[in-house]
């Protein structure tokens, strides 16, 4: 018979975490395809965590980022980090979709190579994400030295006035700097979206909808002076409920997740994931 | 010649800048009209009420179907993207309609195939349109045509009675070989090859 955890990482196709935190869509987490037409940008302020079991185990930070419509199918994001709290004992991971937990300067390719509309306001559509980041800081918090990193990520979905559902996943590969290398990691991702007959309404009114995102992360273990970290790396799953307002050109995002399988070599478990996110929409031309 | 314009041209003047959208053009062709009499005989006058009469083909509204539109975000998006082009005076989204309703202002040069596009940059798909545009009708090789902002459409009937009639009232201005502007209301649609007919619903000759 098969156990929960089985059937709920069944349930994550591998996608990667690498989609618009805040965008027109609305996973807060999980991946899910950009909306940016040609000529649009988007600047979005997120505030995210993670807390441990244990004290001193928490995370936080503010993320700003900026995205922009090179085409109506080809978007590149850039954000900076502002770190409120560091976390080092918990595995690394991706927080929310489109911006690293890091404390790097990231940035981000998507493209939408495949759309089709399949009626009144329904689409399915596809992204793949390149991306890459550069630290801030000559060493983590951990004490490592920190390097770049590389992703390359995918998000497939269903958008519709009434359900939505994205699955995706992806991987991000750490450089290596002077025998210091955090582990790589393994993203997947699924999210369920759904908009009730009251919450119908008719732009311009406000529109609001909820999500249920799941996200999966392996990370490989780390290497501090070429030697491996027993002590680092770890899966886990975790699902929550998130929800997304959008009004006009102004978009609120936020949600929680909670663990339902960590295994941690050792490390504290997490007791919850949060993110909250404030996107505003405008046109230059 | 006489300094003062005949009663039948003054009126024919301030009847067609009646039609003019503009508030103060209508006042200065009346003031015109009454001060013709000292500077103007009656034949420049006519001459002058043709030249100021609006004569422009142009859109009047036009309503768009677009597929793919979800969001509010979405429909803000496109909403900006018209309302940017010049020649709009108002847009109207609707998410649950999945379509929208642009109206136009006077003297605009704007075509169908720029909304068509404004839609296809934010990534949804425009499908059927229905127009009303003002323009003019003409014989093209059998087939009646209508020019429209630089734009040539072969006119087909709708299968209706009042277009089978409205189309037999452009057939009538054809064959006069009459240059009047006619106001056509109408769905554009697309044959398999591409070829695009707008299948009219009402005709009204335009002042």
């Amino acid at each position: 018979m098969l156990g929960a955890r089985t059937i709920i990482a069944c349930l994550f196709l591998t996608a990667a975490p690498h989609v618009a935190a805040g965008s027109g869509h609305g996973p807060v987490f999980g991946g899910a395809p950009p909306t940016l037409g040609k000529g649009g940008w988007q600047l979005d302020q997120a505030w995210m965590g993670r807390l441990g079991q244990g004290r001193g185990d928490d995370e936080q930070m503010l993320r700003t980022m900026l995205s922009v419509g090179i085409t109506e199918d080809l978007q590149i994001s850039a954000s900076l980090p502002i770190t409120l709290n560091s976390g080092i004992y918990m595995p690394r991971g991706r927080t929310m979709a489109m911006m690293a937990t890091t404390q790097d300067l990231e940035a981000i390719a998507g493209w939408r190579f495949q759309r089709r509309a399949i009626g009144a306001g329904a689409r399915l559509e596809s992204t793949a994400f390149a991306g890459v980041t550069a630290p801030l800081q000559q060493y983590r918090a951990d004490g490592m030295r920190a390097a770049p990193s590389v992703h390359l990520s995918a998000a497939s979905g269903y958008a519709s006035r009434t359900h939505y559902f994205w699955a995706g996943g992806g991987y991000q590969h750490y450089g290596d700097r002077e025998g210091d290398q955090m582990g790589s990691s393994v993203f997947y991702s699924a999210v369920y979206g759904y908009r009730p007959p009251f919450l119908r309404l008719d732009y311009p009114k406000p529109d609001l909808r909820f999500f249920v995102e799941a996200i999966g992360e392996h990370t490989a273990r780390g290497q501090h002076h070429g030697l491996e970290m027993v002590v680092s790396g770890g899966d886990s799953i975790l699902v929550g409920p998130t929800a997304l307002l959008l009004y006009k050109q102004y978009g609120l995002a936020g949600g929680l997740l909670f663990p339902v399988y960590q295994q941690t070599n050792f490390q504290p478990h997490e007791k919850f994931r949060f993110g909250v996110n404030f996107s505003y929409f405008f046109w230059l031309r | 010649m006489s300094s003062e314009p005949s009663p039948s041209v003054r009126s024919a003047f301030v009847r067609a800048l009646g039609a003019s959208p503009s508030p103060r053009l209508r006042r200065t062709a009346v003031a015109l009209a009454d001060a013709g009499r000292a500077a103007l005989g009656p034949q420049a006058l006519l001459l002058l009420l043709l030249s100021a009469a609006p004569a422009h083909a142009e859109y009047r509204r036009i309503e768009l179907k677009i597929l793919g539109m979800d969001c509010a975000t979405c429909a803000h998006g496109v909403r900006v993207a018209m309302q940017k082009l010049d020649g709009v005076a108002t847009v109207e989204l609707s998410l649950e309609r999945a379509h929208a309703e642009v109206g136009l202002k006077p003297n605009n040069r704007l075509t169908l195939d720029q909304f068509r596009q404004v839609v296809k940059r934010n990534g949804f798909e425009p499908k059927q349109a229905a127009v009303t545009a003002t323009g003019t009708v003409r014989d093209a090789g059998g087939t009646i045509v209508f020019d429209v902002s630089g734009v040539t459409t072969p006119l087909v009937v709708a299968p209706d009675r009042s277009a089978r009639e409205a189309l037999q009232q452009l057939k009538t201005a054809v064959s006069a070989k009459s240059t009047a502007l006619f106001e056509i209301t109408g769905t554009v649609q697309q044959a398999r090859d591409g070829v695009e007919s707008i299948a009219i619903t009402s005709v009204k000759p335009r002042q």
